[in-house]
């Protein structure tokens, strides 16, 4: 027992750079707030100012969590869940955000690093997040298709215990499909803390276009399918450059 | 129904939402107890009726569950489940959703939802006091608008992480108050309400307050933001030595922000669409320096 502890300690250490409790612990919270996004009662734990900051808050820095969230929580803000709308997947996208930046404070804390330091990460987070969101909608959307066949199968049993079971299955499936989003996205969690560019690139600059993307993503560009694919390879060669940038 | 009972319930109304039928599988699964007990073939129909395409609001979606709750009452009561019950039921459904959506939508993720991200950023970054509370985070993000200073960064101490989860529940709570009150009142109106149309749900939506928060929110959302935009601008300008309120010069810009935003309330501006224009213009502003 204790030497399998051991291994998946060794594992997670070698994936993700931090310890195995704290990644679990961000399993979790993937799967309370994608429940909590639609599932079960919307307390907003899903907001991505307070994902962010409880995935800061478990990684080890609440408040450069609370930072990513509430940035990212501005620029996703103009989606409503109204109608037959699947909006960006904001809970699990901030759970992303906040724990990566928080973990490259805390590989950046004690060391003397300039401030400045923070923007960086702070684009990489910002675009992690985004892309997890809008990545997310299509996991979303493939879970509310076995939402509907849950309920199909319900209508043909007919019974209270059909659709009891139906409801819990449904429930389940969002949580796992939250937990599995953030388990996936470890790796680039602990990349942020490991390879923080020092300089380089002017952080202020890389703040503003990841607000331009925000901007399009919110308004405008994700509405589209081609506009989505720009997005998209712009936000994943921006961020291929920020990791590829070494101290 | 038990009116708690129908509350608790209800708030799983979107565990199994999908596009065909949108809410059907919570908005039975919340009417259960009604036919749980009775003769299989009063369940079977009640379930099959109640799968139908069902869609509104969660935070108000109680009038409609409430109502629905009584007339099936009434109806098994009666001896008119079944088929008989089809119609009247299904019309209730159709009177009330749309119209408690529209309000509910315009409320709830309209108005209430982006400002709790707005005041949990005035909290937790800008107004907490310098020095201590969000001094640091403040700090933080003063010195992203001032690369080349190299100011060190600081481990926050044990007031800033208490200041930033203060932060974070009161906006919760300022979010999850009128939700959870609206939402717990929405259920009991219902239960109350009879079917006598459109007056019938005029006055559910008077009595829980719904109207009277889009309206409140209609002039605290510019205002809260433009509060934002003076206090990220004083950030921007007075970078890491700007204090909390940035001495009288501040004070007077955080007054200007809240009438300038008080101002568009009257233009009816979206809340997000100033929140990005803002924070673009800042972050552009930093860049430029």
């Amino acid at each position: 027992m204790i030497d399998a502890i051991g291994a998946l300690t060794a594992i997670s250490d070698v994936i993700t750079s931090f310890p195995a409790w704290r990644a679990a612990g961000l399993v979790l919270l993937g799967a309370v707030v994608a429940v909590d996004q639609v599932s079960v009662a919307q307390l907003q734990l899903a907001h991505p100012l307070v994902a962010g900051t409880l995935a800061g808050a478990v990684a080890g820095r609440p408040l450069e969590g609370a930072l990513a969230g509430a940035l990212l929580g501005l620029l996703l803000a103009g989606h409503r869940p109204v109608g037959g709308v699947i909006p960006p997947d904001a809970g699990p996208g901030a759970v992303v955000a906040g724990a990566a930046l928080a973990r490259a404070g805390a590989a950046a804390a004690g060391t003397g690093a300039p401030a400045e330091l923070a923007g960086a990460p702070l684009a990489l987070a910002l675009l992690l997040g985004l892309v997890v969101a809008d990545l997310g909608r299509w996991t979303d959307a493939w879970t509310r298709q076995r939402n509907r066949d849950l309920l199909v199968q319900a209508e043909a049993a007919a019974t209270p215990a059909a659709v009891q079971a139906a409801v819990a299955r449904a429930i389940g499936l969002a949580a796992l499909r939250g937990a599995l989003t953030v388990a996936l996205l470890l790796p680039a969690i602990g990349a942020t803390g490991r390879r923080l560019p020092a300089g380089g690139l002017h952080a202020t600059v890389v703040v503003a276009l990841v607000g331009g993307i925000g901007l399009a993503a919110g308004e405008r560009l994700l509405g589209t399918r081609r506009g989505r694919g720009i997005v998209l390879a712009g936000a994943g060669a921006l961020a291929a450059l920020l990791l590829g940038a070494r101290p | 129904m038990n009116h708690a009972r129908l509350f608790f319930r209800g708030l799983l109304l979107q565990a199994g939402w999908n596009r065909e039928r949108m809410q059907a599988l919570g908005f039975t699964f919340a009417l259960l107890p009604l036919v749980r007990g009775r003769e299989r073939a009063i369940e079977a129909d009640f379930v099959r009726r109640h799968l139908d395409y069902v869609n509104t609001n969660p935070a108000l979606s109680g009038v409609l569950l409430g109502a629905v709750a009584a007339a099936e009452t009434g109806l098994l009561a009666a001896g008119q489940g079944g088929e008989a019950a089809r119609e009247p039921v299904a019309a209730l459904k159709r009177r009330f959703e749309g119209p408690l959506a529209a309000l509910g939508d315009r409320v709830f993720w309209g108005w209430l939802r982006p400002l709790l991200g707005v005041l949990g950023i005035l909290l937790l970054f800008l107004l907490g006091p310098a020095g201590t509370g969000a001094g640091a985070a403040g700090r933080g993000i003063a010195a992203l608008f001032q690369p080349g200073r190299g100011t060190p960064l600081a481990d926050p101490g044990a007031g800033d992480l208490g200041w930033a989860w203060a932060s974070v529940l009161a906006a919760l709570a300022f979010y999850n108050g009128p939700y959870l009150v609206t939402r717990w009142r929405a259920v009991k109106r219902g239960l109350e309400l009879r079917p006598d149309g459109d007056r019938g749900l005029a006055a559910a939506a008077r009595g829980f307050g719904a109207t009277r928060i889009a309206s409140l929110c209609e002039y605290l959302g510019p205002v809260l933001l433009g509060a934002l935009a003076a206090r990220l601008a004083l950030a921007v300008w007075q970078g890491a030595a700007a204090t909390v309120a940035g001495g009288a010069r501040g004070v007077a810009l955080l007054v200007a922000g809240c009438l300038i935003g008080a101002g568009a309330a009257r233009f009816k501006v979206a809340p997000e669409r100033v929140a990005m224009i803002v924070l673009a213009l800042l972050l552009l502003a930093g860049a430029s320096r």
